[in-house]
């Protein structure tokens, strides 16, 4: 896919679909409205339409309430908009399925498994034989680098690795998509760089489709080929951008021009926002 | 027999229901998108993940039933530890009695112990 575009083709409309491919994910229109405790509505979501060709790392940026993460759970099918539609390999989202694999923000290995066992949980739902699931599962366990603790429990795991299993663990389904919600958020900042990295280099050899939302600008950028920025009230996106940045990306680009200049960009647009809350 | 049902069946059944409601939610999400349906999730993650709190909950109401069995044996029955101590009573033999009450709180101690020995045992991750 023409991700990686030059820097003068940044600005591209909202929901600009590549004609020659049918997009991994489409999300048509997709409105989310709460019903208030005190009465009234609150709007999450406004008519939110954008598309995610094969293969690419998108990435949703935006202020808390933009709905981003509202957004990620409606395309896993844990959650049900309150209208609009969302495809992924063109088959409507309705409900959860194992198609799209999700890395929760939160710490969500099974504890009462291993590693390995937590790996293999999906394939073992599916009746997988035995031997091809080792095989999968080995082959993951190592691609995350954690084959020395394949029979360890979650609470003999430090923060970065369990959320290194939840990335081995959604990545053996084989999904056609790979939902991530601010799966780092919660690790201190090193473990952050070191897991921005290892995501880095699992993404360039799986080269799955990956939607991933996250506050920080910094991870937008390293990690993106296309940042949606998104604003809030009502959730809405507000621009797409390519980013200029060739792959691989090292963690020392993060001083260049064009990422610099990328930063800018956005943090004017989230700050616009700020603005128009207060 | 009735009455130790009826003592702690339904505390148990509260109790239980509150352990697998402090699930975490996006632990069961997690095995949604791993393509667990209902029965999956049920099995497989709502089933394990009690597991610690419902034998928690067991060794709570055990003690319960212990003592219900005791009051009811000294109210209405003809046999047990609870009537030996009653008999012992009305022919006031104290050291009966404490024989009775000595081997009443030894029994409790040894099913309260043995239901910390099997948390121990099947849900060692939970320690």
């Amino acid at each position: 896919m023409g991700s990686v575009t030059a820097a003068n083709r940044r600005f591209i409309e909202p929901v600009a679909a590549p004609a020659h491919a049918a997009p991994r994910l489409q999300v048509d229109k997709v409105s989310l409205r709460y019903s208030k405790p005190g009465g009234g509505t609150f709007t999450a979501l406004e008519e939110v339409s954008f598309e995610v060709p094969d293969q690419q790392f998108a990435v949703l940026v935006g202020p808390s309430g933009c709905g981003k993460s509202s957004l990620l759970y409606l395309t896993a099918g844990l959650a049900e908009p309150s209208s609009g539609e969302i495809y992924v390999g063109g088959q409507q989202v309705q409900g959860p399925g194992a198609d799209r694999g999700m890395v929760f923000q939160s710490y969500t290995l099974f504890p009462w498994l291993t590693v390995r066992q937590n790996v293999e949980f999906g394939l073992k739902r599916r009746g997988m034989p035995a031997a091809r699931r080792k095989e999968i599962v080995d082959h993951y366990v190592h691609e995350v680098g954690l084959s020395g603790f394949a029979d360890n429990y979650a609470k003999q795991l430090s923060g970065g690795m369990m959320q290194r299993v939840a990335i081995a663990r959604a990545l053996a389904n084989d999904p056609q998509i790979l939902l991530m919600d601010e799966p780092f958020g919660a690790l201190d900042s090193q473990t952050r760089l070191q897991m921005q990295q290892l995501l880095l280099r699992v993404w360039g050899n799986s080269k799955k489709t990956v939607l991933f939302v996250t506050h920080d600008i910094d991870e937008a950028i390293l990690l993106g080929d296309r940042v949606y920025v998104m604003g809030a009230r009502p959730g809405r996106i507000k621009q797409i951008l390519d980013v200029p940045i060739e792959r691989p990306r090292t963690l020392d680009m993060v001083m260049e021009r064009s990422f610099i200049d990328m930063k800018r960009q956005i943090f004017g647009l989230l700050h616009d926002d700020l603005e128009e809350s207060h | 027999m009735s009455v130790i049902i009826f003592g702690v069946f339904f505390q148990q059944l509260v109790m239980i229901a509150d352990v697998s409601k402090g699930i975490s939610k996006d632990l069961i999400n997690a095995s949604y998108t791993l393509g667990s349906n209902r029965r999956d999730a049920v099995l497989h993650v709502i089933a394990p993940a009690s597991l610690p709190g419902v034998l928690d909950t067991l060794r709570v109401t055990m003690g319960w039933a212990w003592t219900y069995l005791v009051v009811a044996e000294l109210v209405a029955a003809s046999s047990g530890l609870g009537y030996l101590s009653l008999k012992a009573m009305r022919g006031f033999q104290v050291d009966v009695i404490f024989l009775a009450i000595a081997i009443i709180g030894l029994l409790g101690l040894v099913t309260d112990q043995l239901f910390r020995f099997l948390r121990l045992r099947i849900a060692a991750w939970a320690q």
